[in-house]
């Protein structure tokens, strides 16, 4: 075990209602440097392993370490302070307040000035800057997923979870918002996201699980997924047409 | 006409400040609760109870009491706050926790209200009381407008509450987390922000501000079990006018609802100022059922 270790979910069991389990003993590991994408049909219990590994669901069994650190029950806001950063499919920026106010929310657990962690938000995501007094209902879908995402690495998260990302955006902005996360992962960060997208979210990860019933079913290297016909025939079909390119 | 323009504005003051409890529990926890009008009662009686204790003062200059009911109202909002966060752990948090609906949290409001206005009449009984019995002339402000000087320091102490409120809303950062917590609570909980540790903020500001409201009606001249229960509809009003979860909107709809209560006794006998706030609230859900500062959903 290196120290370098992101998140390792060994065995999860979660869901809405006790003792009717959506993610029925799930094991996953991310590591800092690396994207990994989950994939598989509607119901596999992806999105519930993300609000799992977030706390915001309880967990039934299980456990999620995060840096080597148990992780698994602590409630949502101690989650968000041991280091993982979550973006959350919809609404995932309030539209009432002002840019720079959504980024001051994501610090919220940051004790201290924020002037700096601010100015790098800005930094990573220019267009933010421009912006930082309007309200984000103001915002293109593009812009609001990069502020979703500018907001959860205020803490300066191990861990990034994102829940498709690429939802409703035009595939120029979906490569831009691939070619960020590509950034942030060689930056240190653990990169873990659930794609409807598949192809092209395999094409920038660089591991990938298949869920199916709230289980695992298959796992490997983004290349070995995307190059196995059965996976390629039950699960990536269906996603909007990207074409293939060099990465 | 100025003479109720004068009285409109001091009456809505006072909605003001207790409508602006109302539209934060709408808008953090998200029910209408019909208790608030009782926390005016309690923070008038609590404030009393220092009174008992510590007299009303000297007064001071042409006011009718001195330091030490400011003092009072001062402790009272502190105790009124608390003991707002008292009943949500003894009631509303208990059905929350069960996932109970808005309108199970309504009737639950309104058993909490039954109770908590009982109790003040439990232990001072049905008669009014007074926290000073000094003597105010009114104050000549313009030609034909009186005022006591009692009510003019407590139209400035409520916009320094109003102003200090909206400092700590537009700026901290616990006040940006309430107002993240008003648009979408599970995104506030993403972000860290601490769920019941904001619920209990917004108990506690709500209680001190309804406990300011009360010892102001307790003022203008004498307090009595129903001083809360009074004004309820009025505080609704006033919030639902304003737009809910929008502190502009309170300060406002506190102001047109007081200044509509006083104006209509112009026109019609005072008899009916009681329709008025209802009159109100018909007419702005039908013209603009988010109200002034609403945002449409």
């Amino acid at each position: 075990m290196s120290e370098d270790r992101g998140l390792l979910v060994q065995d999860l069991v979660a869901g809405y209602i006790r003792g009717l389990p959506v993610v029925r003993g799930v094991s996953i590991e991310v590591d800092r440097r690396e994207i990994v994408t989950l994939i598989g049909p509607n119901g596999a219990g992806k999105s519930t392993l993300l609000k799992a590994i977030a706390g915001l669901i309880a967990c039934e069994g299980g456990r999620v370490r995060l840096g080597g650190r148990d992780v698994t029950a602590l409630p949502a806001h101690e989650v968000v302070a041991s280091g993982i950063g979550f973006v959350p499919q919809t609404g995932n920026v309030f539209t009432t307040l002002t840019v720079q106010e959504n980024l001051k929310v994501g610090a919220h657990v940051i004790r201290g000035a924020l002037n700096e962690r601010l100015e790098r938000a800005y930094g990573l995501f220019p267009p933010l800057a421009a912006r930082r007094t309007l309200r984000a209902r103001t915002l293109s879908g593009g812009e609001r997923q990069m502020l979703a995402i500018a907001r959860a690495l205020m803490t300066e998260p191990t861990l990034l979870m994102l829940d498709e990302p690429t939802a409703g955006l035009a595939p120029l902005v979906v490569e831009e918002v691939f070619r960020r996360l590509r950034r942030l992962a060689e930056g240190g960060i653990a990169v873990l996201m659930v794609e409807q997208n598949a192809k092209a979210a395999l094409r920038v990860s660089d591991r990938g699980y298949v869920l199916t019933e709230g289980r695992n079913r298959f796992a490997g290297t983004a290349r070995d997924l995307l190059d196995d016909p059965g996976v390629a025939a039950a699960f990536l079909g269906g996603g909007p047409f990207v074409a293939p390119r060099d990465r | 006409m100025i003479q109720a323009l004068a009285d409109g504005i001091l009456t809505g003051a006072i909605i003001a400040l207790g409508a602006i409890g109302v539209t934060f529990t709408l808008a953090i926890m998200r029910f209408a609760n019909f208790a608030h009008s009782e926390l005016l009662t309690w923070g008038a009686y609590l404030a009393l109870v220092v009174v008992a204790f510590a007299g009303p003062g000297t007064p001071t200059g042409p006011l009718s009491f001195g330091w030490q009911l400011l003092a009072a109202a001062l402790i009272a909002a502190i105790l009124t706050g608390l003991a707002a966060w008292a009943v949500d752990l003894l009631v509303f948090r208990r059905l929350r926790r069960q996932g109970a609906m808005p309108l199970t949290m309504v009737f639950a409001a309104f058993g909490a209200a039954l109770v908590m206005r009982h109790l003040i009449v439990l232990v001072w009984g049905h008669e009014s009381r007074y926290y000073t019995r000094e003597l105010q002339m009114a104050v000549e402000l313009l030609p034909g407008v009186r005022v006591l000087p009692d009510q003019m320091f407590i139209l400035g102490l409520a916009l320094a509450a109003m102003i200090a409120l909206h400092a700590f809303l537009a700026w901290s950062r616990t006040g940006i987390a309430m107002r993240a917590m008003a648009e979408s609570p599970a995104l506030a909980q993403v972000c860290g922000v601490e769920v019941e540790a904001v619920v209990r903020l917004t108990w506690i500001i709500s209680g001190a501000l309804a406990a300011f409201a009360g010892v102001f009606v307790g003022l203008t001249p004498q307090l009595h079990p129903e001083i809360g229960f009074n004004l309820l509809l009025s505080l609704f009003a006033a919030a639902i006018f304003g737009g809910t979860g929008s502190l502009a909107g309170a300060v406002v709809g506190g102001f047109l609802v007081g200044l509509g209560e006083n104006l209509s006794l112009l026109v019609i006998s005072p008899g009916y100022k009681g329709a008025m706030p209802f009159l109100l609230l018909l007419a702005i859900l039908i013209l603009r059922p988010q109200g002034i500062f609403g945002e449409r959903k």
